[in-house]
């Protein structure tokens, strides 16, 4: 072993060895470069896709908070805008959109876009919202935050809806 | 005898270094070809994905914008509205304002007897509804956007009806996007330069497996010598 050690390392390769080592070394160095550059790449774009995201989440809470201010939020409203839809590798989904009103700690969904969900056949509570739910409605800000519940993972955009006293009454979750 | 065996050795040891510099410069080549053309694939695959994401959030804006803008009050108070609206559109139009983002850029008009009168810009470059003759398509009663994209913006001009449902007020918006060739160009620099540098590390340490068996002839004879 010591032998074919040393014999390996004080010859160097010649002929078909050689010529298979030099090929084989630059097709596995080409293979790990691409690899490389195909990461960074996805990385780099990644993000850009990724802020571009946001702030069309942060838009459309926004847009759709202005668009109930100054209505009552309760049971069996209706939203007044068409649904809205981003676009993930030429797929168009609509956006899911939920408005919650204050109930105690939590907040109590008084109305959402999905069909097969209505608030009245399903009464929801997010009971499991973070603080920046809190934050949307307390300091009356745009957050973009993380949430997960029983049918999935969502990121969300949260913008407060002003009400009828021209205080908080509510939230918007996109 | 030992003149021509000479010649012949020198001849080899040529004809080696000179295998050598075609294969580094085949490696390298290589490597170049294949990156740039596997990035800028991947450059245009996610610029496409990018400007498609821009447009149809600029255009779904467009419309959200249009419906939130009140063209009563457009038609009975321009100034009134002026006011109300500058406070109203810069809370809708959320600009990350990173560096490399999409820039937005948005204006309301007033519109009465053919004519646009802007109420409020949020810019002094980049509006195009003065520039182009769109009276005649206000008033066709066409409910779509008029939609231009042209040097990496995209606009969406959005007509805005009063109750009665004549045009009263336009909305322009536009994303601009011009970032991307910028932004592509750093990415695919910094990309080649990295496959240069990987390229000489590989040759470097490639080039290890012909020096080490020489250094290890030269310490033996060292070995032996002394």
């Amino acid at each position: 072993m010591r032998n074919f050690f040393l014999s390996s390392l004080t010859t160097p390769p010649r002929e078909n060895k050689s010529l298979a080592a030099q090929l084989g070394y630059c097709f596995v160095v080409i293979l790990i470069i691409l690899i490389v550059i195909s990461m960074t790449i996805t990385s780099a774009y990644t993000s850009v896709l990724e802020q571009d995201r946001s702030d069309a989440l942060q838009a459309t809470a926004v847009t759709a908070a202005l668009a109930i201010s100054h209505t009552a939020l309760q049971e069996g409203m209706k939203f007044p805008m068409p649904a809205s839809t981003y676009i993930i590798s030429g797929h168009i989904y609509a956006y899911k959109i939920n408005i919650y009103t204050k109930a105690g700690n939590s907040f109590l969904r008084v109305y959402t876009s999905t069909p097969a969900d209505t608030v009245s056949s399903n009464q929801y509570t997010l009971d499991g919202a973070g603080d920046e739910y809190r934050k949307a409605f307390e300091m009356q800000e745009v957050v973009i935050t993380a949430r997960s519940d029983k049918t999935g993972s969502y990121v969300a955009g949260v913008a407060p809806v002003i009400g009828v006293e021209g205080t908080v009454s509510g939230l918007v979750e996109v | 005898m030992s003149f021509q065996a000479d010649q012949q050795k020198g001849s080899e040891s040529s004809s080696a270094v000179l295998k050598i510099i075609v294969l580094t410069l085949f490696a390298v080549v290589t490597a170049i070809v294949a990156v740039s053309f596997a990035a800028n694939h991947m450059r245009i695959g996610f610029e496409k994905e990018y400007r498609m994401q821009v447009n149809l959030k600029t255009e779904q804006l467009a419309a959200a914008s249009s419906l939130l803008i009140n063209g009563d009050e457009i038609a009975a108070d321009p100034a009134k509205a002026q006011t109300k609206y500058a406070n109203i559109l810069p809370a809708i139009m959320i600009d990350s304002m990173e560096k490399n983002q999409s820039r937005k850029l948005y204006a309301l008009y007033s519109y009465s007897g053919g004519a646009l009168t802007l109420l409020l810009k949020s810019s002094d470059t980049g509006l195009l509804a003065s520039e182009i003759p769109i009276s005649g398509w206000l008033t066709l009663g066409i409910t779509n956007p008029y939609i231009i994209d042209k040097n990496g913006q995209h606009t969406v001009l959005t007509p805005i009806r009063d109750s009665q449902n004549k045009v009263v007020g336009l909305f322009e918006l536009s994303s601009t996007y011009a970032f991307l060739d910028v932004y592509g160009n750093a990415v695919e620099r910094r990309v080649l330069m990295s496959v240069l540098v990987a390229v000489t590390a590989g040759i470097s340490l490639f080039s290890l497996q012909y020096l080490i068996p020489g250094i290890f002839r030269l310490a033996r004879r060292r070995g032996v010598r002394y």
